[in-house]
C-alpha cells in the first residue's frame, strides 16, 4: 500500500475520485505566501504526506516520514532535523496544509 | 494497584460496577475518548484528572475543561508507559489491562466493536502514539474487536503493518477486512500477554 503510488507521475493532478481537491498551483501559492521556495525535497514530502493521508486517512508519523525519505530520496541526512529545515513551523502540519489534506489532530 | 498507579479511562464506567474501587483508589486518571465528558463532570472522581487534549477538542473545540481537570497529551500517556509507570486500564472492552510497573513491551488489546468512526479513530490513536515513540509492541483484536479492521475507517491500521510500526494480530478474519492482521491462535495470545510489560485493554 505504501511507496509505489508516490512515484505516480499523474498523482499531483488527481483531483477526482473523492480525493480532497488539490493542485501543484495550490501548494506553490501557499508556499510563496509563506516565503518558502519549494525544492525537490519539499515536493517529495508534500506528495508523501498527501499519499499517506489518502492511503490511511491520517498524516504520517514523523518517524515514518524520515524512514521513507531515507528509502525514497537521495537526501544524505534523512532525519527529523531535515524535516524541520524544510518546514520550520512543524513539518507534518505544514506539509499537510500544502498537500491539501487535514493536519494532524492527535496530541502526540 | 499502588498509590502511584495511573488509570487510563476510555469510557464511563457502569454505575456501581467493578471499576469503581479502582477509580476510588486512583491518584491519577487519564481520561481519553468517550470518558472525557464523564470524568470532568463526575464529582466523585477525586483523583488528579488529566484529559486527553485531542479527545477534548474533538468534542468541545478550543475550550478548556473546568479545573481541577487539565489537558494532557497522548505523548504524556506514552511517556508513562515508557517510564514503566504502573497503569490500570478501564477500556471499552472492560477492566483488564495492567502494567507490572516496569518498562518494556506494550500490548494493546481491542475486544469491542466501535460504534462510530470517532471511537475507531480514538482507538487507533493510542497505537499511533506508541508507534510515534518507537515503543516495541503489538495490537491484538479479539472477538468483536476484529470489526476495527473492516470498513473504510479501518485503513488507518494498515500503516502499522506497512511501515513495521507495531505487530497486528486478530483471532479471526472478517470477509470485508481491509487490513491484514496476523492470525492469533490462543497460544500466541498467551505468549504476547506473557511478554508484555504493559498490557492495556482499550
Amino acid at each position: 500500500m505504501s511507496g509505489s503510488s508516490l512515484s505516480d507521475p499523474d498523482f499531483v493532478r488527481t483531483d477526482d475520485g473523492g480525493e480532497p481537491p488539490w493542485s501543484e498551483r495550490h501548494a506553490w501559492a501557499l508556499a510563496r505566501a509563506d516565503g518558502i521556495e519549494l525544492s525537490e525535497l519539499h515536493w517529495w514530502m508534500i506528495r508523501f504526506v498527501r499519499r499517506h493521508w489518502l492511503d490511511y486517512g491520517t498524516p504520517p508519523l514523523m518517524r515514518v516520514t524520515v524512514a521513507a525519505m531515507r528509502r525514497e530520496t537521495a537526501e544524505t541526512d534523512a532525519s527529523s532535523r531535515t524535516l524541520y529545515r524544510l518546514f520550520a513551523d512543524g513539518p507534518i502540519k505544514t506539509a499537510c496544509r500544502y498537500a491539501g489534506v487535514p493536519p494532524p489532530d492527535v496530541c502526540i | 494497584m499502588t498509590a502511584s498507579t495511573l488509570v487510563l479511562l476510555r469510557t464511563p464506567p457502569p454505575p456501581a460496577g467493578p471499576a469503581w474501587p479502582t477509580l476510588a483508589r486512583a491518584r491519577r486518571v487519564f481520561a481519553h475518548a468517550d470518558a472525557v465528558d464523564w470524568a470532568v463532570a463526575d464529582v466523585r472522581l477525586a483523583a488528579e484528572l488529566e484529559v486527553c487534549s485531542s479527545s477534548w477538542q474533538r468534542r468541545h473545540g478550543d475550550s478548556r475543561p473546568p479545573p481541577p481537570a487539565r489537558l494532557a497529551s497522548l505523548a504524556q500517556l506514552t511517556e508513562a508507559v515508557l517510564a514503566g509507570t504502573s497503569i490500570r486500564s478501564l477500556g471499552f472492552g472492560g477492566d483488564g489491562g495492567r502494567s507490572g510497573g516496569v518498562p518494556g513491551r506494550l500490548l494493546l488489546e481491542v475486544g469491542f466493536t466501535p460504534v462510530d468512526d470517532r471511537q475507531r479513530r480514538e482507538t487507533l490513536e493510542i497505537a499511533l502514539a506508541a508507534a510515534a515513540f518507537e515503543l516495541d509492541g503489538d495490537v491484538v483484536f479479539t472477538g468483536p474487536g476484529v470489526a476495527h479492521l473492516a470498513g473504510d475507517g479501518a485503513r488507518g491500521w494498515g500503516q502499522l503493518v506497512d511501515f513495521g510500526l507495531l505487530g497486528l494480530w486478530a483471532d479471526s478474519a472478517l470477509p470485508d477486512a481491509v487490513v491484514a492482521a496476523s492470525p492469533l491462535p490462543d497460544d500466541r495470545l498467551a505468549a504476547l500477554r506473557s511478554a508484555a510489560a504493559t498490557r492495556l485493554l482499550l
